[in-house]
């Protein structure tokens, strides 16, 4: 046995931490909006468009474990040279941080306006911005492991509020909300399960960029599947709660969604009246490791790619650059508008590129050095 | 330094067979309804004799240390050679010889040199005057640090878990109750901590959250109230902090009924002036009682601090900073370690094989051992 306990506490991680990882990580605006742009497409079947683009997620994700398994010990930035040759790795690694950027770019710029919406009227969004990002440049500036050690922390606080606010809501669905079935056809379910793949920005993070900390990334499969089945099952409790109580024209039209369906709640006799305060906890907990999660990536892939030693320079860096540009973003409707480009460009980030990789790696039977 | 025990002649055994009379002092810092009374003195020897009598001579090990350029005080680790890791002795060996002091008057010098931060408002090493107490944390493989002419037996390494533990949670017959009353008291210290500052901010940033009903009587009570709510609160707190610090600088036979009463009046008096409202005494005072339902005196003295964290963020950003605050704690916990072990195990990181003794207690015969400190394997 290693005698040092630094030495034997290597902060090696449990495969089983991916399930709190992915579920505090990935959720985080769709407690307040839903994914507004499905319900656009599908209307009434936008449930149906939840369950179909969970099953592109779940075998994204499983695809995304079989990559990470080729090449254990290794992230992904680390093997796509090998797999696609330097110039295109860098193109695609460069994609990538300004992806991860822009979207925490607007993550940030949301969190200032819901922020001024529901809590803070009169405080200059800057702040609360600030005091985000200075949290998440923390947490980041621990590394994953702590990271990870956050998010189990985390957990019950984000799923126990969530699981009541769902009992809460389920006596108020109306099932004619979402009648007729299947009345535009297919082919809006189809366009509306693409929208909702794309809305899930977090497992290709979170799978690819652990797995140097896992033993056997191969072991990860169960827990990776079970949090992207509790985060669908949440997104699908939140899209049909919403169409059940509001109704379609209504969901389409709100803007903050999720808080609109929980202040519809009336429960006569109850002590509790105003249930938007349940909502509060889950979301922030959710934007501000969301927050951290990419500010995560983003920081340690910059200082990958560009052979930076000075992590909390970095950190400090890429957390004020997001917060500035951030700032610049005009108003809302921008937002909304750049969030529905992230929408269109996740497939091809969270789907396309790593499955190719991964088509590409095993035809040419590549494998990590200590695979 | 010397290591001594029936293995180790370097030091005479005399030491540990003579068991002195102690004086009968009070030691009240941690009271309880069933188990051994028995406690550690400022005696070395009558200290190192509980260990004796408890726990088998062949695996106890003692390694002495003189600490202090002036006072040499004597400073003995005890650990199970068989259980503990090996990892965690060296820990605590390095950061025993890197002390450079002139004199240690209290434990409390040890404790500070041997914690991974000093600069956390969580203690990361235990402290307890019970013998059992130690005794049961040996047998998890943790170690004791014992200081001549200090009372308090230092346990080390400690997690968040160990400081909201009691001696009753393991001698309840009821296993149910007793994890029943273990999630009671970790409701009590986000009481404790967050019940103030979630009164200010949702009374003077989001009142419309309230129920109409409480609504009407908190404004009612406010009405003729000159302050702000912060400032009631923060006045409030003041008044409790004094009276405790009362309670312990008073004489103990008038010490409790002036304090008591100088309370009592002082709120009384406000409320009856309208200069306070009886919302905010009701909230401070729950807050009180939750922070006394937390076992370890030093984690209670951290939860006072961060009520003050809480209501400052809640009176400058309402249930944004309330959250905010919640999250930076949250932070803190997940990045500390108590010598290599996070301070959150078992819950984060998560082994189910702690949460019998842990957040819960399971019902089972014996004690159970987990892997939160990573003992040896038990050889059968």
């Amino acid at each position: 046995m290693d005698k040092k306990i630094k030495g034997y506490v290597k902060d090696r991680l449990d495969p089983r931490v991916m399930t709190a990882v992915l579920v505090v990580g990935i959720i985080e605006f769709e407690l307040f909006t839903f994914s507004g742009p499905v319900v656009a497409a599908a209307r009434e079947d936008a449930w149906l468009s939840s369950v179909l683009g969970s099953l592109i997620v779940l075998v994204t994700s499983y695809l995304l474990v079989l990559l990470a398994s080729r090449f254990p010990r290794e992230n992904y930035f680390q093997y796509l040279d090998r797999i696609w040759g330097k110039p295109l790795a860098f193109l695609i690694t460069a994609a990538y941080l300004i992806f991860w950027a822009v979207f925490l770019t607007v993550l940030i710029k949301e969190l200032g306006t819901a922020n001024q919406a529901f809590y803070l009227r009169e405080t200059p969004e800057l702040i609360p911005k600030l005091l985000v990002a200075l949290g998440a440049a923390a947490l980041v500036s621990y590394g994953f492991p702590v990271f990870v050690r956050y998010c189990q922390l985390m957990f019950p606080f984000i799923m126990l509020p969530l699981f009541l606010i769902f009992v809460l809501l389920i006596p108020n669905i109306e099932v004619k909300n979402f009648l007729p079935v299947l009345d535009g056809g297919i082919l809006p379910v189809l366009k509306g399960a693409l929208i909702y793949a794309g809305a899930i920005q977090g497992p290709l993070g979170i799978i690819l960029f652990l797995s140097p900390f896992v033993n056997t990334p191969r072991a990860c499969l169960a827990p990776v599947l079970t949090g992207i089945i509790i985060i669908n099952l949440v997104a699908l409790a939140q899209m049909t709660t919403a169409i059940g109580i509001l109704g379609v024209e209504s969901a389409i039209k709100s803007i903050w969604g999720g808080v609109a369906t929980m202040g519809s709640v009336e429960l006569p006799g109850f002590p509790v009246e105003r249930f938007e305060l349940g909502i509060t906890l889950p979301w922030l907990i959710g934007v501000f490791t969301t927050c951290g999660l990419f500010l995560y990536l983003l920081t340690y892939g910059l200082m990958q790619v560009f052979n930076l030693r000075n992590k909390r320079a970095v950190i400090s860096a890429a957390a004020a650059l997001v917060l500035a540009v951030g700032h610049y973003i005009p108003d809302y409707a921008w937002t909304m508008t750049l969030r529905t480009y992230i929408a269109y460009a996740t497939p091809l980030f969270v789907i396309a590129i790593p499955v190719f990789t991964l088509a590409v790696a095993a035809l040419r039977g590549q494998r990590g050095e200590q695979s | 330094m010397f290591r001594f025990g029936p293995d180790k002649p370097d030091k005479k055994d005399n030491e540990l067979n003579e068991i002195p009379v102690v004086d009968t002092v009070i030691r009240d810092t941690q009271q309880i309804t069933r188990g051994s009374r028995k406690k550690f003195s400022e005696n070395l020897a009558y200290n190192l004799s509980q260990f004796r009598e408890r726990l088998p001579l062949g695996q106890l090990s003692f390694e002495e240390y003189r600490v202090g350029t002036l006072s040499q005080r004597r400073v003995v680790i005890i650990y199970l050679k068989n259980i503990i890791n090996p990892g965690i002795v060296d820990e605590i060996r390095d950061r025993m010889e890197s002390i450079k002091a002139e004199t240690v008057l209290d434990g409390s010098y040890i404790e500070r040199n041997l914690e991974n931060s000093g600069l956390s408002p969580f203690p990361q090493v235990e402290t307890t005057t019970r013998p059992d107490v130690a005794e049961s944390a040996l047998a998890q493989g943790r170690a004791a640090v014992v200081v001549d002419g200090c009372p308090q037996v230092l346990l080390v390494p400690a997690t968040f878990f160990d400081l909201m533990d009691t001696p009753e949670d393991a001698y309840s017959r009821w296993f149910f109750a007793a994890s029943f009353f273990r999630v009671a008291r970790y409701i009590m210290f986000l009481l404790a901590v967050f019940l103030p500052g979630f009164y200010i901010a949702v009374t003077s940033f989001n009142p419309e959250l309230i129920p109409t009903a409480l609504t009407l009587l908190i404004a009612g009570n406010r009405e003729a109230t000159p302050f702000p709510v912060y400032f009631e609160a923060f006045a409030m707190m003041g008044v409790m902090e004094a009276v405790r610090m009362m309670m312990i600088r008073l004489p103990t036979q008038v010490g409790a009924t002036i304090a008591l009463f100088a309370g009592v009046t002082l709120v009384g008096a406000g409320i009856a002036g309208h200069i306070i409202g009886i919302p905010i005494t009701m909230i401070v005072t729950l807050s009180l009682i939750s922070s006394f339902g937390i076992s370890n005196y030093d984690l209670r003295l951290a939860v006072r601090i961060l009520q003050f964290f809480t209501m400052i963020m809640a009176s400058v950003l309402g249930l944004f900073g309330l959250g905010i605050s919640f999250l930076y704690i949250a932070v803190h916990l997940a990045a500390l370690k108590s010598f290599g072990i996070p301070y959150m195990a078992p819950l984060a990181p998560l082994e189910a094989s702690g949460w019998g003794h842990t957040v819960l207690r399971e019902n089972t015969v014996v004690m159970p051992q987990d892997e939160t400190y990573k003992p040896q394997p038990t050889k059968k």
